[in-house]
């Protein structure tokens, strides 16, 4: 008679390679999908909890550093179970390293720039970026690439080494930035009445910041106007949106006022007599 | 003005108008001025909560620091303190309380709010802008655009400090609210650079309730109680 018990307890027993059984693998299995599935939801209920409550980059670092300890830890414990010793593993490693090391170049450069991208944060997940030629959004960073949301919404996947050993221009880095607009005046209005109306709408607008304050003044008698500067400091967050808009409410304002913009104009004088054509050709008179 | 309404309310706050009510079978809520209009929907006739609210998420957040410039500076001794009333800026919040909590609806503010860097661009913070004047007692206000906060600054030091500005973290704020919103705040001068200020748990008046702190809802308990004015005073 066969007796289940025993039938299971020899399959588990068998032996798949060396002294690892197929319970042992079985073991090592749950323990590394156990581990995973921890680690996920470690991670979706430190999101849940701190998703309001600290800035997302930061989070996003949290998660990572969490998931993977979890996950690491979940290996280290249970490689032993199928029978890989981890000193020996370390001695191997090295040499193994080695190789994988100069096989793997580009892979290795990317990973240890993406670590420094990590921890140094010259950029942060949500800032404002110029990469290579690439403006946009940081989504993520990743251990081998970081990714960029164009302001197009175009995805674009920078290799970790480009972005550290590029320029990185971080239009968000500082909490304000300042922005400037050259305003032509027509000649013949009131330069002092445009500088009034330009600082009351800058003074009124709630992120034109009060403190670095505004500047604005006539920079330059241009060819065809009475040029303006306004140099304004706002929030780096909403920078952009108070450019539009100021810029829109000066406009508005200047009109209001009965100051004009003036096309680009150029005054002829014409030579005491006019000028006389002869044959296809200009001829003083 | 501040309070708790039934559903079915009317208010009417200084040409603002706020009002609850039922339509096609759906619960509504409404706020309209002559240059804004808000409407929506509430799953059920819930009670309105109008209390002021942390002075520092109008027009749009994009920061939680009150900085208050003070129009008269005030000089203080070496280890002496003084006690005074300044105003800050009202925001309204308006909340539907549900069953176990209650979560913020709609937020306006009669005032004009204006944005300042206190620092510098790279290590500063951005802080909404308020000047207020120093009262030896409390002021008369207009209490739809002004709250009033009690300060008490020590100065710790063995210098003469000059005080013109005061930042704080809108995490800290402890709001109450009567006829009139309020704060009572403490300030530590530790040098001449450099303050620490909080909030004191504790109405500047008798009979005055405690406002919904929104920021707190926010908070993780390692957070530091106090702001560490560290760019001057």
């Amino acid at each position: 008679m066969i007796d289940p018990v025993t039938d299971i307890a020899d399959v588990l027993a068998f032996k798949i390679y060396g002294d690892t059984s197929l319970y042992d693998v079985l073991i090592f299995t749950f323990v590394i999908s156990a581990a995973v599935i921890i680690a996920r939801i470690l991670r979706t209920n430190l999101r849940r909890t701190l998703k309001d409550r600290i800035a997302g980059d930061l989070l996003n670092v949290i998660e990572k550093l969490v998931y993977y300890i979890v996950i690491t830890i979940g290996v280290i414990s249970a490689l032993p179970q199928i029978g890989v010793n981890l000193t020996g593993l370390l001695v191997a490693g090295g040499i193994v390293g080695l190789v994988i090391g100069f096989a793997s170049q580009s892979v290795v450069a990317n990973l240890i720039s993406g670590l420094f991208l990590i921890f140094e944060r010259p950029v942060k997940i949500g800032d404002q970026i110029n990469v290579e030629g690439v403006s946009g959004f940081v989504e993520d960073i990743h251990v081998l690439s970081t990714i960029v949301r164009t302001y197009d919404g175009v995805y674009v996947r920078i290799p970790n080494e480009k972005v550290f050993s590029s320029s990185i221009t971080n239009f968000v880095a500082n909490v304000a930035r300042r922005f400037e607009y050259t305003i032509g005046i027509s000649y013949s209005d009131d330069a002092g009445k445009a500088v009034e109306v330009i600082r009351r709408v800058v003074e009124a607008h709630p992120f034109a910041l009060r403190n670095p304050p505004p500047a604005i003044f006539v920079d330059s008698l241009g060819d065809s106007s009475v040029n303006i500067v306004v140099k304004v400091w706002a929030p780096s967050t909403v920078w952009y949106d108070v450019k539009m808009d100021l810029l829109w409410k000066i406009k508005v304002e200047l009109e209001k006022a009965g100051i004009t913009i003036p096309f680009p104009q150029r005054v002829v004088h014409f030579a005491e007599g006019g000028v006389k054509i002869e044959s296809g050709k200009d001829v003083s008179a | 003005m501040f309070g708790s309404y039934e559903f079915g309310v009317t208010l009417n706050i200084d040409g603002i108008k706020i009002e609850t009510y039922k339509e096609d079978g759906f619960y509504v809520y409404h706020r309209r001025s002559e240059t804004q209009e808000v409407r929506k929907v509430i799953s059920f006739a819930s009670r309105l909560l109008v209390n002021p609210s942390e002075p520092v998420r109008l027009p749009k957040e994009v920061t939680h620091y009150l900085l208050i410039e003070l129009q008269e500076p005030v000089f203080i001794a070496p280890n002496d303190e003084l006690t005074f009333y300044i105003t800050f800026p009202v925001e309204f919040g308006v909340y539907v309380a549900g069953r176990k909590n209650v979560e913020l609806l709609d937020s306006f503010t009669l005032t004009s709010p204006k944005y300042t860097l206190y620092g510098t661009p790279k290590d500063g913070v951005i802080c909404r802008w308020w000047g207020s004047y120093v009262h030896r007692q409390i002021p008369e206000i207009d209490p739809y655009l002004e709250g009033i906060m009690k300060v008490n600054v020590k100065n710790i030091c063995d210098d003469w400090v000059e005080v013109k500005n005061l930042v704080f973290d809108a995490y800290h704020m402890k709001i109450y609210y009567g006829d009139f919103a309020s704060m009572h705040a403490a300030v530590k001068v530790i040098n001449t650079k450099v303050a620490e200020t909080s909030f004191i748990e504790r109405p500047i008046m008798d009979g005055m309730k405690k406002a919904v702190e929104l920021f707190s809802l926010r908070k993780l308990p390692v957070m530091r109680k106090a702001f560490v004015m560290e760019w001057g005073l």
